[in-house]
């Protein structure tokens, strides 16, 4: 069942995609380090894992832009635009 | 100190990792609190390589439970991407102070917030006060837990998010989610209800913990074995935890949180004294 506002559906999938593929890649990863080796797979699930809520953003701003809901699009954008600034310095300092 | 490279030492995290996320999924909470204290005391991990661990993990609790209760509106993204603007904005701030503060000082700030958030949780009268209305509020939609999707009146919008840029300042400066400190903001001052406010939260902490996550990874400073484990246990937990909130009594949750408040403030204490 999905109640609320169309935005909650699409950001509900971008997450459930990104954290089952990445669960499933970090499941497969730890057989394979208790095996002696699969970090490399941990790593790329890992990866797949912490992009979800970037995806789930997306997804929401795709939808509020759709809707021609300019107010909460540009909060969705500004929101990104944050995010990436964040990145930025914290990667630089 | 355990070696998680041994098989059952892997499946004994993922099993810690599994408490976390039901915790987390429960009240709100990344699970950061737990994850950390099991990572540097368990395992002996340092600091930095157990935040790395913790924020994957956190990342896992938020995404698996916040998919399920987006699909039954509980959350209010809108509210949830207002305040995670500032929250980000705070965090960033709160990364570049924790340069400059005492480790000692750091965990008595944490401490004494966690204290304040338990005892308004405990003895806040009948839970939240009806929304008031007026300049600084709006109106938003979200599911009830009876089901009924309608929209709601929030208060003090801007002034909430100034204080969830201290939040997210206090989340990045003690390594944590945030969560035991936004939870009490949107249901005490903002008045939304619990169940959404936790909800709300676990959207917002995704967010905040890919922001520090992402650092981490792009500089190679995630274990993937501890990370790895931690994630998975979390995810599981974080929907084993989504289940069990639905038959949850609202005003038990709140005790409860407030119980895991004074828990997390003790050992803060006993962290800033130098015994833990």
């Amino acid at each position: 069942m999905t109640a609320g506002p169309p935005e909650n559906r699409r950001a509900a999938v971008a997450l459930q995609y990104a954290s089952y593929a990445g669960v499933a890649v970090m499941a497969v990863g730890l057989v394979l380090i208790a095996a002696g080796v699969g970090e490399t797979v941990a790593l790329i699930g890992i990866g797949l894992l912490i992009i979800g809520p970037v995806l789930g953003l997306a997804a929401v701003l795709v939808t509020l832009i759709q809707e021609k809901d300019w107010k909460w699009a540009g909060t969705a954008a500004v929101l990104a635009a944050v995010l990436a600034v964040t990145m930025l310095l914290s990667y630089f300092f | 100190m355990l070696s998680p490279m041994d098989p059952v030492m892997l499946f004994v995290l993922v099993l810690i990792a599994v408490g976390g996320g039901i915790v987390g999924a429960l009240f709100g909470l990344g699970g950061g609190i737990i994850f950390v204290p099991v990572l540097t005391i368990l395992f002996g991990l340092d600091v930095t390589a157990a935040s790395a661990a913790s924020l994957i993990g956190v990342v896992a609790t938020s995404s698996g439970s916040a998919a399920v209760y987006l699909k039954k509106g509980l959350p209010s993204i809108r509210v949830g991407m207002f305040l995670e603007i500032s929250t980000c904005i705070g965090a960033a701030v709160g990364a570049f102070m924790a340069a400059y503060l005492a480790d000692w000082l750091l965990c008595l700030i944490f401490a004494g917030v966690m204290i304040y958030n338990g005892y308004i949780m405990a003895f806040s009268p009948t839970g939240r006060s009806a929304p008031q209305g007026g300049k600084d509020s709006g109106r938003f939609t979200w599911t009830d837990t009876n089901g009924t999707t309608g929209e709601h009146t929030v208060d003090h919008l801007h002034s909430g998010a100034a204080m969830c840029t201290g939040a997210g300042a206090l989340s990045a400066m003690t390594g944590v989610g945030g969560g035991t400190i936004k939870v009490p903001i949107m249901n005490i001052y903002m008045h939304i209800p619990i169940k959404t406010a936790a909800a709300t939260s676990n959207y917002m902490i995704g967010l905040t913990a890919f922001t520090g996550a992402i650092v981490y990874f792009i500089r190679g400073q995630v274990l993937p074995e501890y990370a790895a484990a931690v994630a998975v246990g979390a995810f599981i937990g974080a929907t084993i935890g989504t289940v069990i909130n639905q038959h949850v009594n609202a005003r038990a949750q709140k005790r409860y949180f407030s119980v895991i408040a004074f828990l997390v403030a003790a050992l803060m204490l006993l962290r800033a004294g130098g015994i833990l």
